[in-house]
């Protein structure tokens, strides 16, 4: 990983996760908190290397969990769970369509809230009904399948930006010059 | 198979978790209050941007409409402070007689304003963060309210933020009495629905009439009867208001009833508190 991609992540990550706790507007339009940290994860699997998971599950989960009811660890280990698996098997899925990058986010927006759920259930006793948790999953779902092609989009602006493009050489000299 | 950079890092980070997730909660607690001061400065950044707003929209504000609720507000004033000596006569009449019988006097409230700055991100929880902590006199387990009625109690505090379990969670409970009838219950959560709590283990006696909920007090429990706290068990002081009964079920096989009762405040939309300083 380059200085700049760990800058991005680590910028990306921080203002995610004061999003996802600080941002009350979808829990009022939705009733349910939406996190888009998902999102971010997928992209941190599939354009980094592990380290990318590792830095986006780490420092997100434990940020995430600090603010949260939920024991410490358990955000970090749901989301290096997903992570992992999408980072190691990404050669086998087509993430530069959008619609592949959708159905990444869809998949992982739904198992993040499920496998976050069920580990706090193995640790202590969350009460919430059923069909609240399975709305909080379809919730999570569709907006991470949402919002994963934009933080594609996003990352893409942002190497633009910061990033020197190669510029073809367009002098007579090198039209000339024999193809190597 | 896996390669070398994945099982470093699998290892690494399962270690982790199993570390964290095996730390006793009291050390989690104090874990938890480091980490989160991560966000601290985008909190603070965020609420200068918020009063930068609030002071634009005051002077953007036109003159006219200042000038109309200036008025309605000194209507007010009059109103509250014809209000406040009418309190404060019973008051006094209430200190004095509690001197003649030897009663403990009451001590007025202490009440430190708070901002929510974050909700807890999982569903499952009813939680929130709360711009006041230690160093502003707030305690583990000092009762939060608002003007309409009770909000929870304080979870954990740190140097300038407090968490805050909101009535509604499994963690959250408190000794309540029915203002009509005097009936004693316990509040729990209810967590069907965020609005609404359960008041439950209120007393059973014989009906005069089928479907009547009537308490050994020999009084009727009814949609709309007041709930307050009953200042039993020592967090939260007598009378704040909790909410309005819904329905009242038997339950227990009969032995004993229990209500829905309406919380007084919204939690939804909860942006300003009071944490009473103990």
């Amino acid at each position: 990983m380059t200085r700049d991609q760990i800058i991005a992540i680590f910028l990306a990550v921080y203002v995610v996760v004061f999003v996802d706790v600080g941002w009350s507007g979808p829990r009022h339009w939705l009733g349910t908190p939406v996190s888009l940290l998902p999102a971010l994860l997928v992209y941190a699997a599939v354009q980094y290397p592990v380290w990318g998971v590792v830095f986006v599950a780490v420092f997100g989960g434990l940020v995430r969990d600090s603010y949260s009811a939920d024991p410490l660890g358990v955000s970090v280990a749901a989301l290096f769970a997903l992570g992992f698996l999408l980072n190691r098997y990404r050669e086998f899925v087509m993430h530069q369509l959008p619609f592949a990058r959708m159905l990444l986010g869809f998949i992982a927006g739904a198992a993040f809230p499920t496998i976050g759920y069920l580990l706090t259930c193995l640790v202590t006793s969350p009460q919430a009904p059923p069909l609240d948790v399975l709305y909080t999953i379809t919730i999570s779902a569709i907006a991470s399948a949402i919002f994963t092609p934009l933080t594609f989009r996003a990352f893409a602006r942002l190497h633009r930006t910061f990033t020197f493009g190669t510029i073809r050489d367009t002098s007579t000299a090198a039209r000339l010059a024999p193809q190597k | 198979m896996l390669k070398k950079p994945h099982i470093v890092a699998a290892g690494a980070v399962g270690l982790l978790v199993i570390l964290l997730l095996s730390l006793p909660s009291g050390f989690t607690e104090r874990v938890k209050q480091t980490i989160s001061g991560v966000l601290l400065p985008i909190f603070g950044l965020s609420s200068a941007a918020e009063k930068g707003g609030e002071k634009l929209g005051e002077v953007m504000t036109p003159k006219k409409v200042v000038i109309a609720e200036n008025k309605k507000l000194k209507e007010e004033i009059a109103q509250l402070q014809f209000q406040l000596r009418q309190t404060e006569v019973v008051r006094s009449e209430n200190e004095e007689l509690r001197k003649m019988i030897g009663f403990p006097q009451q001590t007025p409230w202490n009440l430190i304003p708070a901002r929510i700055i974050a909700k807890d991100p999982s569903q499952w929880w009813r939680t929130a963060e709360i711009n006041v902590g230690r160093k502003d006199g707030v305690l583990v387990n000092a009762p939060v309210l608002t003007s309409q009625g009770l909000v929870g109690k304080v979870a954990a505090t740190k140097g300038g933020t407090s968490q805050v379990i909101l009535l509604g969670d499994a963690n959250c409970q408190a000794s309540a009495t029915v203002f009509e009838t005097g009936e004693h219950g316990i509040i729990k959560a209810y967590p069907r629905d965020p609005s609404i709590v359960l008041m439950t283990y209120l007393s059973k006696a014989n009906q005069a009439a089928p479907g009547q909920t009537v308490t050994l007090s020999g009084l009727q429990l009814k949609p709309s009867n007041r709930v307050q706290t009953s200042g039993l068990g020592g967090v939260f002081p007598k009378g704040i208001p909790v909410g309005t009964i819904v329905d009242v079920s038997m339950v227990g096989s009969g032995l004993y009833m229990e209500a829905r009762v309406k919380l007084a405040v919204d939690l939804s939309k909860l942006e300003f508190v009071y944490v009473v300083k103990q």
